[in-house]
């Protein structure tokens, strides 16, 4: 019997990438953990970028000053090393791309694409995930109307698709929206995650 | 050994899960133990820590159980003073518990296949919050 499930749909930060506020600070603080007021900017700048309050350069303007780095051209480094450095989060690109070989996958990106295209790129999986295929957070406003508006676009489709994220509240709106889920951890879970709602072998 | 850490996570609140299962690991392994225990403690009264699968559904299922036995939406006597409207979040609380314990051997914790410790936060509103991983050992 055919799975009823034939689409993944993969939540960019924190899932396919790391999360934007973790790669910024691996930016901006290197070598130390970012403190708990550098965290909470990071969090509200990042949130007012992926639902599109904030541009790109706000966002690094934003943070730059939540780390207190000095000056106001401090941020153009910023935006430019974030289009030339985020990478997939490890095991994701080769589990993707076996998985595109039998099942739809798409991307819901938190990233804007300036920064999104150049890492799919990098971490070869722009032929999985296709410009035109990636929805935006930002041109679709955020959570819980973020998935409402996904269902009417078609990109979700409720009882045949899995909604992949790393975050416990989306998942949890998914289902109770009629959209099935699963809790991203890393790589190797979500592959045994996979198998156990039959979409890959098990692991050996 | 006695090593003792403090984390801080940024939470929505609102049955908002985290998976700490690696957090506890690494915290093992930095100790260098080799047999003993591990806590994992969470410092406030409207959240708990819990050994369970981390499966969207089965957190679904949970926090629908709960709100069975005590709804978000109640006349809570805790709420006659007037100062916040966590009740039902303090009763959850009080009945998943703020702490658990994992034994330890050969440097890693003696968790089942699926089992993984969660923190959930149940807190109404999204603040800060603290939970202590604690190594003991040898």
């Amino acid at each position: 019997m055919a799975n009823r499930i034939t689409r993944l749909v993969f939540w960019a930060g924190g899932v396919v990438l790391p999360t934007l506020p973790e790669v910024t600070a691996s930016f901006l603080a290197p070598g130390r953990p970012a403190t708990l007021a550098e965290r909470s900017g990071l969090q509200e700048a990042a949130h007012a970028l992926a639902i599109g309050q904030e541009d790109p350069g706000q966002y690094c303007r934003r943070v730059t000053g939540a780390f207190g780095v000095p000056g106001a051209t401090s941020f153009k480094p910023l935006y430019e090393t974030l289009a030339a450095s985020v990478d997939a989060l490890p095991g994701m690109p080769d589990l993707i791309a076996e998985l595109a070989l039998t099942l739809e996958v798409r991307l819901v990106s938190d990233y804007p694409a300036i920064w999104l295209l150049p890492a799919l790129a990098r971490s070869g999986l722009a032929h999985c995930f296709p410009p035109a295929e990636i929805s935006y957070v930002a041109d679709l406003g955020g959570f819980p109307g973020l998935l409402d508006a996904l269902i009417a676009a078609g990109v979700v489709l409720p009882g045949h698709t899995l909604w992949i994220d790393a975050h416990s509240p989306r998942t949890s709106e998914a289902l109770r929206k009629g959209v099935d889920a699963d809790i991203f951890v890393d790589a190797r879970r979500l592959r045994r995650d996979l198998a156990l709602w039959r979409l890959m072998p098990l692991p050996a | 050994m006695l090593k003792t850490e403090k984390h801080v996570l940024l939470s929505e609140g609102k049955f908002q899960v985290f998976n700490v299962t690696e957090q506890a690991r690494t915290a093992v392994r930095s100790a260098g133990i080799q047999e003993g225990s591990v806590l994992v403690y969470y410092g406030h009264t409207t959240g708990a820590v819990i050994i369970l699968e981390h499966e969207a559904g089965i957190l679904v299922d949970l926090e629908d159980a709960l709100a069975q036995i005590a709804p978000v939406a109640c006349e809570y006597k805790h709420h006659l003073r007037g100062w916040d409207a966590n009740g039902a979040a303090h009763i959850c609380s009080a009945m998943l518990g703020s702490s658990v314990t994992v034994p330890v051997l050969d440097g890693d914790l003696l968790l089942g296949g699926y089992q993984e410790i969660l923190v959930v936060d149940m807190e109404p509103s999204g603040k800060p919050r603290t939970f202590v991983i604690q190594v003991a050992g040898e």
